[in-house]
């Protein structure tokens, strides 16, 4: 449990550190960039970013403070079926994505040489990355 | 794979809440082991059994594995 309360700790020290860092694209975006409807969404976007990860903060933080929450926290987050379930549903959604990519890389060969290069990039990419995590897997277990 | 945590739950009456903060999973898992929807690790196996004072035999059925 003392692992845990310290990888808890640690989440929510890198957590105000990204916070942080989030402030100065928003901060440069509102006193130095001139302001447009694009650069309003991505304002919008970093503070919808930085909500989320303030009430994540919270949340840990509070859970820091009663040894009940932590071990319910730590239940929730070691739960073998949960786990089980997110490997699953992380390896079925990776399949129906790279299944789709490369149909829509095969369609929009008809179309646009640059969207079927982007595409054909975004495929080779994901298929070295699944190929590094397999060997790395594989030597791993 | 059948189980008989239902039972041994009803005879020690224990609720699925409790015997899932005492192995240290949630009261989902409990459900899914019990109506046969989730197969328990070794481990866990071993802690429900554990905890019941049992064997994991004496918990967990094992006879569909046999016959393959």
């Amino acid at each position: 449990m003392e692992d845990f309360k310290k990888s808890i700790k640690m989440r929510v020290i890198t957590g105000s550190i990204f916070c942080a860092l989030i402030l100065i694209p928003n901060v440069a975006l509102t006193f130095f960039v001139e302001g447009s409807d694009f650069t309003e969404l991505v304002m919008g976007f970093l503070l919808a970013i930085e909500a989320c990860v303030i009430v994540l903060l919270i949340k840990y933080a509070r859970t820091l403070k009663n040894e009940e929450e932590l071990k319910n926290l730590y239940i929730k987050e070691t739960d073998e079926r949960r786990i089980a379930i997110r490997t699953k549903a992380g390896r079925s959604g990776l399949s129906i994505v790279f299944g789709t990519l490369i149909i829509a890389m095969l369609v929009s060969g008809y179309f646009s040489k640059i969207v079927f290069f982007t595409l054909l990039a975004v495929v080779l990419f994901t298929s070295l990355v699944m190929l590094m995590t397999k060997l790395y897997y594989n030597k791993k277990i | 794979m059948k189980t008989k945590i239902p039972e041994l739950r009803k005879a020690r009456k224990i609720s699925q809440e409790e015997l899932a903060y005492a192995v240290g999973v949630t009261r989902q898992t409990i459900t899914s082991i019990e109506i046969g929807k989730y197969t328990a690790s070794l481990p866990l196996a071993y802690k429900i059994a554990k905890y019941f004072n049992l064997s994991i035999e004496e918990v967990f059925d094992f006879s569909n594995l046999e016959e393959n």
